[in-house]
């Protein structure tokens, strides 16, 4: 048995609701923003253009509701253990994953044989999802920097100008899209391709036995097969 | 006679050549409507052309310089095909147009001591047409003796405002696009550079509608003041919407009714022309309202897909119309890296189409190193931890962390 144990812990439920709203707007973000950029199918611009500018609003408020729950939910520190500690502190530098980023690259690139030890988040991981924020912040900027009614506001159009007008800031905001599209590509693959359990318990709320993890030593503590 | 009513001297001056009261008024009705008053403010711009323009009581028209510097000379022929009032009116009964290389009936040394005087008496208008050449110490362009540079600095220092007409002169437009090798640049930028203060109007387009000069010169001679300029110094009331948002063809573009191939049935039908590039949704100009050609028509109306000639940003000449617009008829620009320009979604989906590359093969990889589905086993000591075992973050069994340690590099 090579995996943690999979507890809700990890994932409860305010954050498994979340991360539902992000994949549902997300895709369909995708899906209207492709249609925007070339009418591919005609008839469905104004329905797309409409859930375009209501899931851009829908995804960067469910950010900032995700921000705001980080700080008053607890969640498991690590993977394989029920304890709790505030969800934020899951997000910052952890012991677990300390000098940790060159095993987590070694172990994608082959180099390293055994899977590295590490919070809930691995290096990468936590790097990658700390950026998520910050770029969606800026997405949601260059969106409302296209839609009329912000961007005839002087500081907008100030900042239209800034990025080298509207046309560029529509490059950017493709542009952008295809880098929450890699990233969601990425992002799945890495969190499926050693077993769907991690997608079971972020989606559903499935546990899933394996070995659990002493956050206090950081290490492995033992094996739950979540038989009782 | 006192049982005769009087007429004023002015009405003299109209009989004398031939115009009615009647249309009089109507010339005054459309140049209200020009400067935004609305029609019911037509006897006030009687009264004002009446009092000052026509010269009936100061005697002196406004005088106007007009200067062409990198010009194709299209905006003073767009500005020639004025109708109401022409060319000819505003020309010669509401501005006295001291200098234009094109308008003007004579020509030579005579002109340019024209100029002269106009300036040295100041109080006048300077219309600016085409680029600002500063390559090559400014003389790439050079006239009656001195560069395009001079003449423009000696004409601005002095002028009330300069009107900057024509996207080349608001930020060298087509002239600045890449490689610019004279150094194109607007006027406002221009000026800016060498601390002179005029005020400048930018009057983007290629060219521009000539209604927008005759609307801000009604505004300068007849209200006797600036209109209201945006950031960019542009006229608000003519560069505050997209074309988009008046266009008239805006209903099929809400119906999703869109034009894919010039000469298919949906061109016939009028249908929206954004899919062949429109730049409507980013291009500040009122073209749908104004129209063009007498009111006539303009170009999405012809069936030409907006190419976004008004966008000129005057702080950056990189930000003209050409080169944030081209290729035309695509929904994107082109990027450039030197001489290469290429599409933003060669390069968006090539990457993506990379990464996905890359996932599929290290999938495999991960198959084949014994990692699907379950993992790789963990790591008994923290590599890191093996090596600095004082430092250690982990709390290991003893023999684990030995065993370790012992290992060159940990847990490879």
């Amino acid at each position: 048995m090579a995996h943690l144990a999979h507890y809700r812990e990890a994932h409860p439920a305010p954050f498994r609701v979340t991360h539902w709203v992000n994949l549902i707007a997300m895709i369909l973000l995708i899906v209207t923003g492709f249609c925007i950029h070339f009418p591919f199918w005609p008839e469905f611009m104004g329905i797309a253009r409409g859930t375009h500018i209501f899931f851009g609003f829908v995804i960067f408020i469910n950010c900032l509701v995700r921000i705001v729950l980080a700080f008053t939910v607890k969640s498991a520190p690590a993977g394989g253990t029920r304890e709790l500690v505030p969800d934020y502190k899951t997000w910052l530098p952890q012991a677990d994953n300390k000098h940790q980023l060159g095993a987590w690259i070694k172990y994608y690139l082959f180099l390293k044989k055994d899977h590295p030890l590490s919070a809930k988040l691995g290096v990468p991981q936590k790097l990658s999802y700390l950026a998520i924020p910050l770029l969606l912040a800026f997405m949601f900027f260059t969106g409302l920097l296209l839609w009329p009614p912000t961007a005839n506001l002087p500081m907008f159009e100030a900042a239209i100008n800034m990025m080298g007008g509207a046309m560029s800031v529509r490059i950017i905001h493709y542009f952008m899209m295809f880098v929450f599209i890699c990233f969601t590509m990425l992002h799945a693959y890495l969190a499926n391709i050693e077993g769907l359990a991690p997608s079971k318990l972020m989606f559903f709320g499935t546990e899933h036995g394996g070995l659990t993890y002493d956050p206090e030593k950081h290490n492995i503590s033992g094996e739950d097969k979540l038989d009782h | 006679m006192d049982n005769e009513a009087t007429v004023s001297e002015f009405q003299g001056m109209l009989d004398a050549r031939g115009v009615s009261r009647r249309s009089f008024m109507k010339l005054c009705g459309t140049l209200a409507v020009m400067v935004g008053l609305g029609e019911a403010a037509a006897p006030r711009v009687a009264q004002a052309l009446e009092e000052s323009v026509i010269g009936a009581s100061q005697g002196d028209l406004y005088p106007v310089i007009w200067i062409e510097g990198a010009s194709c000379t299209g905006c003073t022929e767009a500005f020639a095909q004025l109708d109401a009032p022409d060319a000819a009116a505003v020309v010669l009964e509401m501005i006295s147009l001291n200098y234009s290389e094109t308008l003007s009936a004579a020509a030579g040394w005579s002109m340019e001591e024209a100029k002269e005087q106009t300036i040295k008496a100041g109080n006048y208008i300077l219309v600016y047409e085409g680029a600002v050449l500063h390559g090559w110490g400014g003389n790439a362009l050079r006239i009656a003796g001195k560069t395009g540079n001079e003449h423009l600095i000696e004409a601005a220092e002095h002028a009330n405002a300069v009107v900057a007409l024509g996207s080349c002169a608001v930020n060298g437009g087509w002239m600045a696009a890449h490689p610019n090798p004279a150094g194109a640049e607007g006027v406002q930028m221009f000026l800016k550079e060498q601390g002179i203060a005029t005020p400048v109007i930018n009057i983007p387009g290629c060219p521009p509608n000539p209604e927008w000069l005759c609307a801000i010169l009604i505004d300068v001679l007849l209200l006797d003041k600036l209109p209201e300029l945006n950031a960019e110094n542009k006229p608000v009331q003519i560069f505050g919407q997209t074309v988009h948002d008046n266009c008239q063809r805006r209903g099929h573009f809400e119906n999703g009714e869109f034009v894919y191939q010039f000469g298919s049935p949906e061109e016939a039908k009028g249908y929206c022309l954004y899919p062949l590039g429109c730049r409507g949704p980013q291009t500040k100009a009122n073209c749908g309202v104004v129209r063009y050609n007498h009111r006539r028509s303009w170009c999405v109306e012809a069936g030409a897909p907006c190419i976004g000639c008004c966008e000129a940003n005057p702080e950056n000449p990189g930000q003209n119309w050409v080169e944030v617009n081209t290729p035309f008829y695509k929904r994107h620009r082109d990027l450039r890296i030197g001489d290469f320009v290429v599409q933003p979604g060669t390069i968006a989906l090539g990457v993506t189409g990379i990464v996905a590359a890359a996932l599929v093969v290290h999938g495999f990889g991960m198959k084949a190193a014994g990692r699907v589905p379950k993992g790789a086993d963990f790591e008994k000591v923290r590599a890191w931890d093996a090596k600095h075992p004082d430092k250690a973050i982990g709390v290991y069994p003893k023999e684990d962390l030995e065993a370790a340690s012992k290992k060159k590099g940990g847990n490879q």
